[in-house]
């Protein structure tokens, strides 16, 4: 099955990067999930929690304050302003 | 005879001591240049995306913005002026000035007005110096550079190139930095910051086209949440903000990579220096001996 590869970064550091199944971010809009396969697409984050499911089956939670995300060929990327992660996970 | 070795011995200690100054300023800035570099390293990251995302906006639809469009003339301009707030670092800070004199000239000489901004007190001590003007200044850390001086300047500058002309308005803004290229080559460039080219992701700036992967593959058609329009209007003072930090992680690195260079060509001249001048206290030590035993044997001779 394909998998998503995925990319947090801030202004100074690259945040997380891995791959995985599915992706659930807050976007001014509503909560949006993302999974391999989604259509091409950019939009703003609102403050909220994030969920990335690895493909490991570990889940990786966090919070954001504000920032953008961008979905292209399986490659999701979020553009983060203040990040923080829960699990300890950093860098797969 | 006595007193030129004294003076001799003065100078070689007096050397061997700034000797010891350079070594620790030299292994000081080398230990802080590999996590300069990594920090250069840590803001590609963002840009490439924040790229990404605004060239395939711009490719798809048609937006125009006040960050993007180039104004029929451009009656004002902000200068923003990188330099490190040490000396002790060779040529760093003079060839930036020396760049921002040429500029200064070159865009007074074209008849548009200048706002200056100066970061670093190398830069503040020159204009000082001078009674130039200078509209705001930020000093401290230049050799570390920070997302919250990022976020200091981005904010004055987009500010200034919001504000109606009348208001001290800005219609481009220009950075003078020093680009690192690599340990040994560093060099003082100016960019043009904005209005911002959106059009071609190559041109974009060279280091991010340089690691900027195949944006030809992408044809698809994006969808926006919520829209376009503020899409595009988030992700441009981010990149503007990009930028300005990665500006400063090359000018905090190239002052870095200048003074290591600077302090060891420092260290060696004290070591050539401290040679010379044993010589010459040996030969005026060996010069006294000789004079005594003339002596001695010209005095037994004498008798």
């Amino acid at each position: 099955m394909a998998e998503l590869i995925v990319e947090i970064v801030a202004l100074d550091r690259k945040i997380w990067t891995g791959a995985a199944r599915l992706v659930r971010v807050r976007t001014t809009e509503g909560d949006i999930g993302i999974m391999p396969g989604h259509e091409s697409m950019a939009g703003l984050l609102k403050p909220g929690e994030f969920a990335i499911d690895r493909v490991d089956g570990d889940r990786l939670r966090g919070r954001i304050d504000s920032g953008l995300l961008s979905v292209d060929n399986n490659r999701v990327t979020v553009v983060a302003d203040n990040v923080s992660l829960d699990s300890q996970t950093r860098s797969a | 005879m006595g007193a030129q070795i004294r003076v001799y011995r003065q100078k070689i200690a007096s050397t061997s001591s700034m000797k010891k100054i350079f070594k620790a300023m030299e292994m000081i800035a080398t230990s802080r240049i590999n996590k300069s570099r990594q920090s250069l390293e840590g803001a590609y990251p963002y840009a490439n995306a924040l790229t990404r995302a605004a060239s395939q906006i711009a490719t798809q639809h048609n937006i125009s913005h006040p960050l993007t469009t180039v104004p029929d003339q451009v009656r004002r301009s902000a200068v923003v002026v990188f330099t490190s707030d040490r000396g002790l670092a060779g040529s760093y800070s003079s060839n930036v000035l020396k760049r921002t004199e040429e500029l200064l000239e070159l865009l007074r000489s074209q008849g548009k007005e200048v706002r200056v901004y100066l970061v670093g007190r190398k830069a503040k001590a020159y204009f000082d110096f001078r009674h130039r003007d200078y509209d705001e200044f930020w000093t401290g850390n230049t050799d570390n550079a920070s997302t919250e001086r990022a976020e200091e300047l981005t904010e004055q500058l987009m500010h200034d190139i919001n504000a109606p002309h009348e208001d001290n308005g800005v219609d481009e803004v220009l950075l003078v930095y020093t680009q690192f290229n690599s340990m040994v080559a560093q060099e003082p460039r100016v960019l043009r910051l904005l209005p911002l080219e959106v059009a071609d992701a190559n041109d974009l700036g060279d280091e991010v086209s340089e690691r900027y992967d195949s944006l030809e593959e992408t044809h698809n058609n994006f969808e926006f949440e919520p829209n376009p329009e503020e899409v595009f209007n988030e992700i441009l003072p981010r990149y503007v903000k990009a930028r300005i930090y990665s500006a400063l992680c090359h000018a905090a690195s190239s002052e870095l990579a200048s003074r290591q260079r600077a302090m060891k060509a420092a260290g060696d001249n004290a070591t050539e220096l401290i040679k010379k001048y044993t010589r010459l206290m040996n030969n005026a030590r060996q010069a006294e001996i000789t004079t005594e035993l003339t002596e001695i044997v010209s005095g037994a001779e004498a008798l």
